[in-house]
């Protein structure tokens, strides 16, 4: 494949990666307060995004891949509060640790990368089209 | 007469900034992985000084010049200081390369069309 098409391709790739993560990190903040129906009921669990370097044979060059998103049952914080529905006996909400700063610090920096992705996208459109204006005399 | 070779170079110059951009988009697109080493081209004036040095063979036994498409093909580990997760991808240098890529590209196609004009006029008489 010609190496600017390719380079879309690849660019293409990393926009959706960075897409992908905005939107883990939107979850994250969407739920910050959800909390399970039943007393000592598990909470929303904090998702986290890991990306991959992968070969594409296709492109003849390295792409990237979402690996997985993982949710972390474990991460949550205890808070008194007796007349929530999900309140143990001795009167406390398991509550998601999620961390607003930590969250909007993930987002800007996805925000970030999907620019400089734009980037490549908007450079690699000039170089062909400059390509197809030597047929225009 | 010496043959024209302006269009063989330009065009293999275009080759050599197509095949950068994407090494460029390669490294953007990877600027969040962690492990990612950014790679960079060797510079095309090692691939055309090596175009220029023609050795001839004129027994079985000589050696002969290797092609392009290998020497430009190479990559070199580059980039900024490692990351806490392992990757050396520098995004201000990514995009400033980006810009020259593009420039350079454009000077390419600007002079492909010059030579091309001239090269017309003189058909033309």
């Amino acid at each position: 494949m010609d190496a600017l098409a390719a380079s879309l391709r690849i660019a293409a790739t990393g926009l959706y990666a960075q897409g992908e993560r905005i939107r883990v990190a939107s979850e994250n903040m969407a739920n910050a307060n959800s909390t399970g129906a039943t007393p000592g009921a598990a909470p929303y669990a904090r998702r986290t995004i890991s990306f991959d370097a992968a070969f594409d044979d296709a492109l003849q060059a390295t792409v990237v891949r979402v690996r997985g998103v993982e949710a972390d049952p474990t991460a949550f914080r205890l808070e008194r509060d007796p007349s929530h529905p999900a309140a143990d006996a001795a009167g406390m909400v398991k509550t998601p640790k999620i961390d607003m700063l930590v969250e909007m610090a993930d987002i800007r920096e996805a925000n970030r990368s999907y620019e400089a992705n734009l980037q490549v996208v908007k450079r690699a459109r000039e170089m062909l089209s400059l390509t197809v204006d030597l047929m225009r005399t | 007469m010496q043959p024209v070779s302006i269009f063989k170079l330009t065009s293999e110059h275009a080759r050599w900034l197509s095949q950068r951009q994407g090494v460029i988009a390669e490294n953007v697109a990877n600027a969040n992985t962690p492990g990612y080493k950014a790679s960079d081209l060797s510079p095309f004036e090692a691939a055309a000084a090596n175009a220029q040095l023609r050795l001839a063979a004129t027994q079985p036994g000589h050696l002969r010049p290797s092609g392009h498409a290998a020497r430009e093909a190479e990559t070199a580990a580059t980039g900024g200081p490692q990351s806490e997760t392992g990757n050396t991808v520098d995004l201000q240098s990514e995009m400033l390369k980006l810009g020259e890529t593009g420039s350079a590209f454009a000077l390419n196609r600007a002079a492909a069309k010059a030579f091309h004009r001239l090269a017309l006029a003189s058909m033309r008489g």
